[in-house]
């Protein structure tokens, strides 16, 4: 009898004392696929007309050449006078060179046109809203988009914070836009991440995907600063693929890409800054930071700065990237759904090589 | 190969056990019992479950892998009949055990979202149905072996990723249970005994999957 109760108390004692997390964490996201990432047909947006020089080693590297098929570069803004700038020859003749060098890399290359103000930093939604509604404007814009477009293979256009009553007019310059440069050019759009009707992101509303889809040959749904305003990882992947499965109902045939934001936020008060990877590591290494890894996989850090001001900084690096693309097997997002990488520079290095030796 | 050795070798224990027939008649004797028992199983691989969760964001169900190899302790209670006080069925019986140990977070993806299983907090509820078995006795010793039968439960708790947050959510799995065991036991008065019983899992979450140990109070038979 004393045998039997000091076995069961010591069983009742093992189970009390030993129980617990052992600190590991075994990944095993996508295991049931392998432990590679489903092939996608892959973009990467480089924010400007030339790539900077580590952007330009990334884009000649032979892993970036196996994981991305096309290069966007963010650089045309029209302007209030129907310009779309770069206007000055010079600078025109350099993006048609960095487009040449591009494709003879095997690269397709397309123009992004930044519906911006002329800062191309700061959108204004009321100010494109009022262009979108002035056919005069919207002759010229297009015109001239069609003279930028020769040396590229397309354009994608980046609208901003458009008020819901710019639907008409945006499904109207599209589609004229489509009768100029279509089908020798491909158009595409940088669709807000709605995952629902009416639209539940700002600007989402100015979106008629069932209508655009008539004149666009692909949508590229921008899950991007998921936690914004407020401080969070810039992906949240079941949102994503939320956002992305609407745009597919909108959209009909035309096909859709998921955005990978290869850029950090730094939240703080006073606003919300992107950061680069090795940003995001001098903050570490400068604060003494430990680096602590968020339920999504994403990468966080917190320190309060020289002013006394709190930030929460949340970034990626090539192992969280991949994480991400392996939960979206092709039984979640089927292999027609494309990947578009947002902010060429601002990522782990480290993450060509990863995708590169991950792809089947 | 050795599930099927382990399938034969429990049968041919059972059949060398049993009883010969006696030449005269007599009245057959039938005793009631009762046992419980502490006890301690390593499952081999914890079996691929049902994962549902979240709530504010988005909720998604779907299967999630595997948490692996997984030590339990717990504690049991059953009914058993003897027949002729060789021939054994036990009738019903329930075991319920946690996961000891240190064990790890295994994460998945369920349609998409992140899911975080734990594996140190794993359940595991055996409702032990009918079986059937033999014993035999020496002085104070009685020796057994047992096959039954019966359903198995686990259970983990989980979270699924929402941005910064994560969500509750619960993983969980049945299994068809067919277990075999061995007992050798000492009587210590006329209504107790004190076994110790071996039970590999014949078939539990996947053949051969399991293994059992423990010390079993037996009343009354």
């Amino acid at each position: 009898m004393k045998i039997a109760l000091s076995f069961v108390l010591g069983l009742a004692a093992t189970a009390a004392i030993g129980c617990g997390f052992s600190g590991e964490t075994i990944d095993r996201v996508g295991q049931q696929d392998g432990a590679g990432i489903p092939a996608r047909y892959a973009t990467v947006v480089s924010d400007g007309c030339t790539p900077d020089t580590w952007q330009a080693a990334a884009l000649s590297s032979a892993d970036m050449r196996r994981a991305v098929q096309e290069v966007v570069l963010l650089c045309a803004v029209p302007r209030a006078n129907g310009d779309v700038g770069p206007t000055d020859p010079s600078a025109r003749a350099q993006l048609s060179q960095v487009a040449a060098d591009l494709r003879q890399k095997g690269y397709k290359v397309k123009l992004g046109v930044q519906f911006s103000d002329e800062t191309a930093e700061r959108f204004d939604g009321a100010q494109s809203a009022t262009e979108l509604d002035n056919p005069t404007w919207r002759v010229a814009v297009i015109a001239s988009l069609k003279e930028l477009a020769q040396a590229v293979d397309g354009v994608e256009l980046v609208f901003h914070d458009l008020p819901a009553g710019a639907r008409a007019d945006l499904s109207l310059f599209v589609k004229e836009l489509s009768g100029q440069i279509r089908p020798a050019k491909k158009i595409g759009i940088f669709a807000p991440p709605s995952t629902k009707d009416p639209s539940d992101v700002p600007g989402g509303a100015a979106f008629d995907l069932q209508t655009l889809s008539q004149w666009i040959d692909r949508v590229r749904v921008m899950t991007l600063d998921y936690a914004d305003p407020v401080s969070g990882p810039t992906i949240d992947q079941g949102w994503a693929v939320d956002a992305v499965r609407f745009a597919q109902t909108r959209s009909g045939v035309v096909p859709v890409d998921v955005a990978v934001p290869l850029y950090g936020n730094d939240v703080s008060f006073a606003g919300t800054r992107n950061v680069s990877y090795f940003e995001a590591l001098a903050l570490a290494d400068e604060y003494h930071l430990a680096v602590q890894v968020g339920p999504t996989g994403a990468l966080h850090l917190s320190y309060t700065d020289v002013n006394g001001l709190a930030h929460d900084v949340w970034y990626d690096d090539a192992r969280s990237s991949l994480r991400t693309l392996r939960t979206w097997g092709p039984d979640v997002l089927p292999l027609s759904v494309g990947v578009v990488y947002y902010g060429l520079g601002a990522e782990d290095p480290a993450l060509w090589s990863a995708l590169a030796r991950a792809l089947p | 190969m050795r599930r099927l050795a382990l399938a034969v070798s429990t049968c041919a224990l059972l059949f060398a056990a049993w009883p010969e027939p006696r030449a005269e008649a007599r009245e057959t004797q039938l005793e009631l019992g009762s046992a419980f028992a502490g006890y301690g199983t390593y499952m081999r691989a914890m079996p691929v479950m049902s994962f549902s969760g979240g709530e504010s964001s988005r909720f998604v169900s779907g299967s999630v892998p595997s948490i692996g190899h997984l030590t339990l302790a717990g504690a049991s209670g059953e009914l058993t009949m003897a027949v002729d006080k060789r021939l054994v069925f036990p009738l019903a019986g329930l075991g319920l055990s946690a996961a000891i140990g240190e064990s790890p977070r295994i994460l998945s993806a369920v349609d998409g979202s992140i899911v975080e299983q734990r594996a140190w907090t794993a359940l595991m509820a055996d409702v032990l149905l009918p079986g059937v078995g033999v014993r035999f006795y020496e002085r104070r010793w009685m020796f057994s072996a047992t096959l039954r039968t019966g359903i198995s439960f686990a259970r983990t708790s989980a979270a699924v990723a929402n941005g910064a947050f994560t969500e509750a959510g619960a993983a969980s799995a049945a299994s068809f249970l067919l277990r075999a065991e061995v007992a050798g036991c000492r009587r210590t008065d006329p209504f107790l005994r004190i076994c110790v019983a071996v039970s590999p899992s014949i078939y539990q979450f996947g053949f051969g999957n399991a293994v059992t140990a423990g010390l079993r109070l037996e009343f009354g038979l």
